[in-house]
């Protein structure tokens, strides 16, 4: 009785467990994400806080002209963008979009490309993409528009921990449910196929029976012998 | 037994609703969290400008000045090179043009370079330049930046005095501290430091301040010239004096790894020779020099470098003199 519940229910949790791995495995989020931000201002900085993200593949800046790629300093960098119309990036607000301060809006607009405040500094135009591995630790990467118009958007790439690791062992396990369940199913068939002890023990009391009733009959049909008399 | 329809839809939704809770279930369990933003690493090299930056400066600053130099121009000086180190070398275009020596070419081989951990302005960078040859000693060369806008421009430079050592100082990554002129825990602060060495320049060597300071030969020379043109002057009732001047605002302080500090020390010399009723006359250098008709007065101005090297309190060290020059600017009747 209790064989006859037990393989559909181990089974059924084997099954169950195969289709939650199974529906993580198909719902797992991309490997990596891109989250945009608009850069509104003509200047933008990028902390260096923003560029020790956990994963950040790349950094993309698409801006419609020629703008600067600097790096400073924090505290130099903080004097310098002190009074201007500075985007500054915070973070992550979700996978898909990066937290963008506009700060000062209205404020000046400083371009100032040969000061000796930058460690390092290049021209782009369009797009660039800055690998985060090329920058110095705890710099500021600061973005200068030429032309004093709106930078355009920043894109952070990362990489992600999809979180489904947890999926095939799961399913694996769920497999080797349902296999202990079936085991247990062919047992139980295999045993419904044999005689129950019952049967067995009917059967051989029986053939204790007949055997002792043709020993009877056998010495029944044996002539009886006189006794001599001495 | 039979079922009613409505026990028959039951389990239906039963197992509708175990899907859904799964799959919901899973996706929340593979969708991992939008990560906070960590904390700001900190900086490998926290000093106000790494070698990438200085090199750069040096190297404007050497241009600037190699092309002033070649077209004995001084109009071509301004952007890297400004200020006293201008004025002191348009002053020596002139005197070269009037038979006096050339200018001296300064090396763009850096032996050290100092530089700030500032987080303010003005802010100062110093180097050591490589000997230019065997009849000179290397010279110090002094940058500033004024704000956060302005470039490094050098303003002063001063050879080092024989036998002048520069203390151990914080490496260029780090950056020295750039100090306030009254910061304490040294021998004495800058500020009285500077306030003695000056009062000790215009008093003399007979001063009581002269046992306070190493010996240096910026000093002895003023002195012993002073004592020349003033016996020059005396018999004929006339009169020599120097009037030193530290340019206060001017002065920077950077702390030493030793515990000690460096003392860029800005001075104006104005030195006055005057012989009532005689006619003097001037080498034609100098001469070049003066815009008026030289009488019986004449007035010499020097703009000054002195680096000073006081040490931490309880060493010990008296206050010396590393590195000067005494920069002729001008030339006046009075």
């Amino acid at each position: 009785m209790k064989r006859k519940w037990l393989a559909p229910l181990v089974g059924l949790a084997g099954l169950a467990l195969c289709a939650v791995g199974g529906v993580a495995i198909l719902l797992r989020p991309a490997a990596t994400v891109n989250a945009v931000g608009d850069l509104e201002a003509p200047i933008a900085v990028i902390p260096p806080e923003v560029v020790a993200f956990d994963g950040l593949l790349s950094i993309s800046v698409t801006a419609p002209g020629a703008f600067d790629v600097r790096t400073a300093r924090p505290v130099d960098v903080v004097a310098w963008a002190e009074d201007a119309h500075t985007s500054v990036v915070r973070g992550l607000v979700s996978w898909d979009d990066v937290q963008v301060d506009d700060v000062n809006a209205g404020g000046s607009y400083v371009a100032d490309g040969d000061g000796d405040l930058w460690r390092d500094s290049r021209h782009a135009t369009g797009e660039t993409t800055i690998d985060p591995a090329d920058v110095e630790p705890g710099v500021v990467i600061v973005l200068v528009s030429e032309s004093g118009s709106s930078l355009g958007d920043v894109t952070l790439t990362l990489s992600r921990d999809r979180g489904n690791g947890w999926a095939w062992p799961v399913i694996a396990g769920g497999l080797s449910l349902i296999v202990v369940g079936l085991v247990i199913l062919a047992a139980g068939l295999v045993e419904s196929q044999l005689p129950t002890t019952r049967e067995r023990e009917r059967k051989g009391h029986d053939s204790v029976k007949k055997t002792s009733e043709a020993k009877k009959a056998k010495v029944d049909a044996q002539p009886k012998r006189k006794a001599k008399k001495p | 037994m039979t079922l009613t329809p409505m026990r028959a839809a039951r389990p239906a939704r039963v197992v509708r609703a175990a899907a859904a809770a799964l799959a919901a279930l899973s996706l929340a369990a593979c969708m991992p969290p939008v990560p906070s933003t960590p904390d700001a690493p900190t900086l490998d090299a926290p000093g106000a400008v790494v070698p990438a930056q200085s090199d750069r400066i040096v190297s404007e600053t050497m241009s600037e000045l190699a092309a002033a130099d070649g077209a004995k121009d001084p109009s071509l000086l301004g952007e890297r090179v400004s200020g006293s180190a201008a004025t002191t070398r348009a002053t020596e275009y002139i005197v070269a043009a009037n038979g006096g020596a050339t200018p001296e070419v300064i090396s763009e081989t850096m032996l050290a370079t100092y530089t700030t951990g500032s987080a303010t302005w003005p802010r100062v960078m110093a180097t050591v330049a490589e000997a230019a040859d065997a009849a000179h000693t290397p010279v110090v060369l002094e940058w500033v930046q004024d704000d956060v806008q302005s470039e490094y421009q050098l303003r002063w430079w001063a050879h080092m005095v024989p036998g002048g050592v520069l203390p151990a100082m914080p490496g260029q990554s780090t950056g020295a501290d750039q100090l306030s002129l009254d910061t304490p825990g040294f021998t004495l602060t800058p500020e009285q430091a500077i306030e003695d060495y000056v009062a000790l320049l215009n008093a003399g060597a007979s001063s009581e301040l002269e046992e306070a300071f190493a010996p240096d030969p910026y000093r002895q020379r003023m002195f012993e010239a002073r004592t020349a043109l003033a016996a020059s002057a005396a018999p004929r009732s006339g009169t020599y004096g120097d009037t030193v001047t530290a340019r206060i605002d001017e002065a920077f302080v950077l702390a030493d790894a030793e515990g000690g500090a460096l003392v860029f020390l800005p001075l104006d010399v104005v030195s006055d020779f005057n012989v009532p009723g005689a006619q003097l006359s001037l080498p034609a250098s100098d001469k070049a020099l003066l815009q008026e008709t030289l009488k019986a007065r004449v007035v010499h101005r020097y703009e000054d470098l002195v680096v000073l090297r006081i040490g931490a309190a309880g060493s010990g060290l008296l206050p010396t003199v590393v590195a000067a020059d005494h920069n002729l600017v001008s030339v006046a009747t009075s």
